[in-house]
């Protein structure tokens, strides 16, 4: 189990991150978000010991995390590879630097570059590689040692669709072998995907946190998706529901729960022909750009 | 020590495998085997310079055969003739000759008369002179009929019996090469050092490699990956020079360097073992340098201006150790040898010339342990500084107010 412990830092007159407290389970997955400057770089490198924390501690398993007795998979913002090099160069460097043997090392490299699809690239230089491609470099690099903790940050991004499908497929795969995670990414969908726990972050301080169902059950449904056969638009304006035409239907907004069967129901008095009536949870992006514009 | 050296060799090998240092290695190669080749060729094909003397003054006395054998060392043959000295003067022109002496008139009434195209043949004409002054002072003796044992008086000659006290002599040929091979290592290693580190910042490398590693450990296998790579090139360097001596196409006896004659038997392990570890301690000092002003900037392109500070200060150690050759024991030189900056070539000098005291020793050498502590850690601070921020360092700007100064 990770925990984060009032876990705060300071640059200069700058709060970056102000008395954070995480809990995450072992094997599951915490998304970090926040806009750019939130503090979740901060937030990383304090775990990762890059950057001293000023206050609080990180604690892996109820003791102080220690870098030697915990294998940690980190996967940067931006590319931290060597250019020049060749990618089996820096795959066995990296893999080396985790006291791993080189014959491991082999094997494993093999396995994630057939993995990604890219053995042909094994000994080219990596400023040969497209972007794309040296994103599956760097993400090896941070799996390499087969690490307990993996940090995933902004692990999309460059990635066409085809790729990011690769990608979310390993993350997957990742979560089922129990693997702990914390994944920070401006692309809600994907984070929504994977993450049971959330913490958003604005200006350092924690805006909101838990997991994912507790948050969404939190807000309520706030929108029906209705699509009858008959057009409805007139009697939603005379009846006063606030509606957006969309995808062959009305998206109507309602304030509280109660309002969907009373407006299931009007529609049935009304005699109309109902082909489609969803109940819309705010999505993850809602709640983002709600909490922190 | 296994993560060290995990660094160390990937960063060998790195240095190693990069064209520039491919190419280098050859041209080091291709000018020794050329210029030792060319050097050999034309001094095989040298013909010594020819002096001519046209004696016509009947009662001196000089030998063609003596002053032959005297100056073929400095590369003249002189050859006697019965020329006027208008042939002579014209064989000079047409460059037949160097130079052309015509001697004429009586010995105590002599007419010499030297023909030369740019520069004088000074030595001819010094022995020339000097020949015909012994001449006339014992033709002079001999008329005035003094006793012929006085004569031999007249002609002794006094030499003054040097005694040197100290074997400071031998050593200056091996201070000066080998104070310039420290210079030229860290000024030709020293910036790929600063480089690397820089590299590793801007490529963001520093970030996956910091939770894993000891950031001086990171330090040190740069340098001392430099450090390999510029000893590879010495041997290169080594190696091309014993295939020219194998083929004959350099003097076998003893090196020179800038006309300093070096000894192999001067050589002794103690002065090895001194270059060893004023070698290192320069290396790594001005490496760790290096290192710090790479961790302080963001850019490779930033690095430049603020390398200059280092240039100057390797000139100067540079500088004070060939004035310590010269003058040793100075005050400058006794101070230089405890800044650690110079200490490597200054106190290097002292030790090998006999100078330096075992207390100066000692003393230079805890000051220099420390600044390279001083400097590990500072390095350290700079490099995980870097992590946090990113660009140039904030700029302090400071307000004066009621006399007090406020920084924000």
């Amino acid at each position: 189990m990770l925990e984060l412990c009032n876990l705060s830092k300071t640059y200069g007159d700058y709060k970056a991150v102000n008395s954070i407290n995480v809990t995450l389970p072992q094997g599951e997955v915490l998304g970090l978000l926040g806009r750019n400057g939130a503090g979740k770089s901060t937030t990383i490198k304090m775990i990762l010991g890059l950057v001293p924390s000023d206050e609080g501690q990180v604690l892996w398993n109820g003791k102080a995390l220690k870098r030697k007795e915990l294998k940690i998979g980190y996967l940067p913002e931006e590319r931290g590879l060597y250019d020049k090099t060749k990618v089996y160069d820096q795959l066995l460097f990296f893999g080396r630097l985790e006291n791993m043997k080189k014959k491991d090392i082999q094997r494993q490299i093999n396995y994630w570059l057939e993995r990604f699809e890219i053995p042909h690239y094994k000994h080219k230089v990596l400023s040969d590689l497209s972007k794309g491609n040296k994103q599956k470099i760097q993400l090896i690099t941070t799996l390499l040692h087969n690490p307990e903790l993996i940090i995933l940050d902004e692990p999309f991004s460059g990635l066409d669709p085809v790729n990011a499908n690769l990608f979310s497929e390993i993350i997957n795969e990742l979560i089922t072998d129990g693997k702990t995670i914390i994944l920070s990414s401006h692309r809600m969908e994907q984070l929504e995907v994977f993450c049971k726990h959330i913490v958003m972050l604005k200006q350092g301080n924690t805006m909101l946190q838990g997991t994912l169902n507790d948050i969404k059950l939190s807000y309520g449904i706030q929108s029906v998706f209705v699509h009858c056969q008959e057009d409805i638009m007139e009697w939603l304006n005379t009846n006063h529901y606030k509606a957006v035409k969309k995808d062959n239907g009305f998206y109507v907004s309602i304030s509280h729960d109660n309002e969907v069967h009373q407006l299931f129901n009007a529609l049935k008095n009304e005699n109309f022909t109902i082909r489609e009536f969803v109940m819309k949870e705010p999505s993850l992006h809602d709640i983002f750009v709600e909490r922190v514009k | 020590m296994n993560q060290l050296w995990t660094i160390y060799s990937f960063h060998v090998k790195e240095l190693v495998r990069k064209k520039g240092f491919l190419y280098s290695s050859l041209v080091i190669v291709a000018l020794i085997l050329i210029v030792s080749y060319f050097s050999y060729q034309s001094s095989s094909n040298t013909k010594n310079d020819k002096v001519y003397v046209s004696m016509q003054m009947k009662d001196a006395q000089l030998s063609e055969k003596e002053m032959d054998k005297a100056f073929k060392k400095s590369g003249y043959d002189i050859v006697f003739t019965n020329k006027s000295a208008k042939s002579l003067k014209q064989a000079v022109k047409e460059k037949e000759m160097l130079s052309a002496f015509v001697l004429r008139g009586k010995l105590d009434d002599p007419s010499i008369s030297h023909y030369y195209r740019q520069s004088p043949t000074q030595d001819v004409s010094l022995y020339i002179e000097k020949a015909l002054e012994s001449q006339v002072v014992s033709s002079t003796l001999s008329e005035a009929n003094v006793d012929p044992l006085l004569l031999q008086h007249v002609d002794n000659t006094y030499q003054v019996k040097n005694n040197q006290l100290s074997e400071t002599d031998k050593s200056y040929g091996l201070v000066y090469p080998m104070i310039f091979l420290l210079y030229i290592f860290i000024i030709g290693f020293g910036q790929a050092i600063a480089m690397s580190v820089v590299s590793e910042k801007s490529t963001k490398v520093v970030e996956i490699l910091l939770p894993k590693i000891n950031a001086a450990n990171s330090f040190y296998a740069k340098i001392g990956a430099a450090l390999t790579t510029g000893l590879i090139q010495l041997a290169v360097t080594v190696i091309s020079f014993i295939i020219v001596r194998q083929l004959g196409w350099i003097d076998s006896g003893k090196i020179s360097f800038m006309g300093m004659d070096i000894n192999y038997s001067d050589i002794s392990p103690l002065i090895l073992l001194t270059f060893l570890l004023s070698f290192l301690g320069g290396f790594i000092l001005y490496g760790l340098l290096y290192a710090s002003l790479g961790a302080k900037v963001s850019r490779v392109e930033d690095l430049g201006p603020v390398l200059t500070p280092i240039v100057f200060l390797l000139m100067g150690a540079f500088g004070l150790g060939i004035f310590t050759i010269i003058s040793p024991e100075s005050t400058v030189s006794e101070i230089a040898s405890y800044i650690p900056f110079f200490s490597p070539t200054v106190l290097f000098a002292r030790i090998i010339l006999n100078v330096a005291s075992p207390l100066e020793i000692v003393v230079s050498s805890l000051i220099f342990v420390i600044t390279l502590i001083v400097l590990t850690v500072l390095c350290k601070k700079w490099f995980l500084q870097s992590i946090s921020h990113y660009g140039s360092p904030q700029k302090r700007k400071w307000i004066f107010s009621k006399g007090k100064a406020k920084s924000i």
